[in-house]
């Protein structure tokens, strides 16, 4: 029996050892290597990823059990996209978020504090709407066209700081005193301070919103997911568009920022206007990126 | 069965184990074939594993310093190591297997307890080795198959130091042997990885000011890519990439469970001949070593016997021109 066990061992080494030498041989080995996970592993280089935010808002009571203290209240935020795809987020918000994004707003001369406010009041959308962008398996292109669709699909509403400055007459058109979503794009939101653009959560909220509101709400979802993008204004055209780089060609509309950076520009205040359709005005510039 | 006579007329055991042929030279010619037999085995699985780690380090010389002079020298070094390790491992448990078998066989006191009857002092030297080679042959034969119980505390964190060690060298030729084995479809992978648009957009993504997560993906995408490109002067010679951990990566990402079922297959390859040596009659407790013991054990009782003849001698030469009685004992006050 004990020789048994040299035999036994002896035979079980030099099969190991013919097993390894005919690994080295090439055919018998493609069953075992399968790269299909490498595939899975570069998916997470995708830039459009969950965005880690410091949610100040949600208040930890560290003396006791850990739990979420706030009250949320929820919205739904529906849209048909350019290929006429019915999309529908239910997403939560703290309570009393529509105050304090209205407060903080009235108290922004810029875009940036309005973003850098309402980013978090938006999170549970901003992720839903990267949870759908990776289920659908979307591109860049796809991915942008999903958040900008979602804007776009709102009718236009034009939004002044005057206090009644609704009914108007303007360049591109008559608005009613009606501070609400018209299907023709007519109403109108007057006494919008400082400087007549609603926040993105505002906007979100009230469904109402002109160029630089749109704008700025795509520049919020589409930064957090990742883009490179930008609220782009021009002077001469009182008017802003989303800024969008790595998209584009020599016959696309662009912008700069101060460095140069080229932003092509994309604008939000139709459902039938998509990105490659030219934006008039030549003195686009990024006025937050 | 030509490779059993082949293996059991050779005697490779004896330039590694010092398996000398006169220590078997008493021994039957079936069981002297069967010793260098097991012997011979034992000496080539050794060389084969340090083949493979020869083989281990040229491995990881090209993967680390694309360079095969450099690849070469490592190679050697690293089978050096190995085999002065198994060397020593393969030795420890012998002289542990030949320190039982001797400790086994040997009970002397009753030995030399007759001989203190018997009138040795007059004993010539060559009836002094007939005596013993007597002795010896008693020996032999009351221990034919030498039984004895090999376990000890201490041979437990000895033995768990010696896996620890043997695992630690397996893991090491594992995966470089799984780099050789693989290495055409890892290059495949990484040439894909390289070319994927997906990291390629990633890594010109600019570093952005609020999200750290995807900062981290940035870099980590330029660095991935740092790592594939190919230097124009130095050419990748083995594996199409800089970083052993990345290579390694990919090489778990694609083999997955096929990677640890090879390490074990390894770590069992590299651990069989521990085992035959520690578990084995045929090594601990085989002929070989029996005899061994048997040798030091006669040179123990030749010498004793010599010793013990010569004491007696002095001692008659004492007694008979000195008072003896007055020198060695102590008179009472």
């Amino acid at each position: 029996m004990k020789r048994n066990f040299f035999d036994v061992s002896r035979w079980v080494f030099w099969i190991l050892v013919a097993i390894m030498g005919i690994l080295t041989l090439p055919y018998f080995k493609n069953g075992l290597y399968n790269d299909s996970k490498i595939n899975e592993w570069v998916k997470n280089f995708d830039t459009i990823q969950p965005v880690p935010l410091q949610d100040t808002l949600i208040e930890i009571d560290t003396t006791g059990p850990v739990q979420d203290t706030l009250a949320y209240a929820f919205k739904v935020w529906d849209w048909h996209d350019f290929e006429g795809k019915w999309h529908s987020i239910r997403f939560k918000f703290p309570v009393g978020s529509l105050d304090s994004s209205m407060i903080n707003r009235i108290h922004s001369y810029e875009y940036k504090p309005l973003y850098e406010h309402d980013k978090r009041l938006l999170r549970d959308l901003i992720r839903q709407m990267k949870d759908e962008i990776n289920e659908a398996n979307l591109d860049y292109f796809g991915a942008l066209e999903y958040v900008c669709s979602s804007i776009q699909d709102i009718p236009y509403t034009l939004v002044v700081s005057e206090p009644d400055g609704c009914p108007c007459e303007k360049k591109f058109g008559s608005f009613s005193a009606y501070c609400r979503v018209q299907p023709d794009g007519q109403g109108c939101c007057e006494g919008v301070m400082p400087f007549g653009v609603y926040a993105p959560f505002e906007f979100t909220y009230k469904e109402t919103g002109d160029c630089d509101t749109r704008a700025l709400l795509a520049f919020t979802i589409l930064k957090e997911m990742g883009f490179d993008v930008a609220v782009m204004v021009s002077r001469s055209k009182h008017h802003s568009v989303l800024g969008v780089t790595k998209i584009g060609g020599p016959n696309n509309a662009y912008g700069r920022n101060a460095f140069g950076k080229k932003y092509y520009l994309w604008e939000l205040t139709n459902p039938d206007w998509r990105f490659g359709m030219n934006v008039s005005g030549n003195d686009w510039y990024a006025d937050l990126e | 069965m030509d490779h059993k006579l082949k293996l059991s007329t050779m005697n490779l055991g004896k330039y590694i184990f010092g398996v000398r042929e006169e220590y078997l030279a008493k021994v039957e010619e079936k069981e002297k074939g069967r010793q260098f037999l097991v012997y011979n085995n034992l000496t080539i699985m050794f060389f084969t594993l340090v083949s493979f780690s020869v083989i281990a380090g040229i491995v990881f010389g090209l993967m680390i310093f694309n360079h095969w002079l450099i690849a070469l020298g490592i190679g050697v070094f690293l089978g050096a190591i190995c085999f002065i390790l198994l060397l020593l491992m393969f030795f420890l448990n012998m002289t542990t297997n030949y320190q039982d078998l001797y400790l086994t066989m040997t009970e002397m006191e009753p030995t030399f307890e007759e001989y203190e009857k018997l009138e040795i002092e007059n004993w010539t030297d060559q009836k002094a080795l007939i005596e013993t080679e007597k002795r010896k042959s008693l020996l032999r034969e009351a221990n034919q198959i030498p039984n004895f119980d090999h376990f000890h505390f201490s041979s437990v964190i000895t033995s768990t130091i010696k896996v620890i060690l043997i695992l630690i060298i397996s893991c090491v030729v594992a995966n470089s042997m799984e780099f050789l084995f693989f290495y055409g479809s890892i290059n495949d992978s990484l040439m894909k990885i390289k070319s994927d648009p997906t990291i390629n957009a990633c890594a010109q993504h600019p570093l952005t000011e609020h999200n750290s997560e995807l900062n981290d993906k940035i870099v980590l995408a330029q660095w991935t890519l740092e790592m594939l490109k190919e230097d124009a002067e130095h050419p990748f010679i083995f594996i199409k990439s800089r970083s052993v951990l990345l290579t390694m990566q990919v090489l778990e990402m694609s083999l997955g469970n096929w990677k640890i079922l090879l390490d074990v297959l390894f770590a069992l390859l590299f651990l069989t001949p521990f085992v035959l040596l520690k578990k084995s009659r045929e090594y601990a407790g085989g002929l070989f070593l029996k005899e061994v013991a048997l040798v030091d054990i006669s040179h123990s009782l030749m010498f004793y016997l010599l010793s013990e003849r010569e004491r007696r001698k002095i001692l008659k030469h004492i007694k008979e021109h000195y008072d003896y009685e007055r020198l060695a004992i102590k008179k009472e006050e």
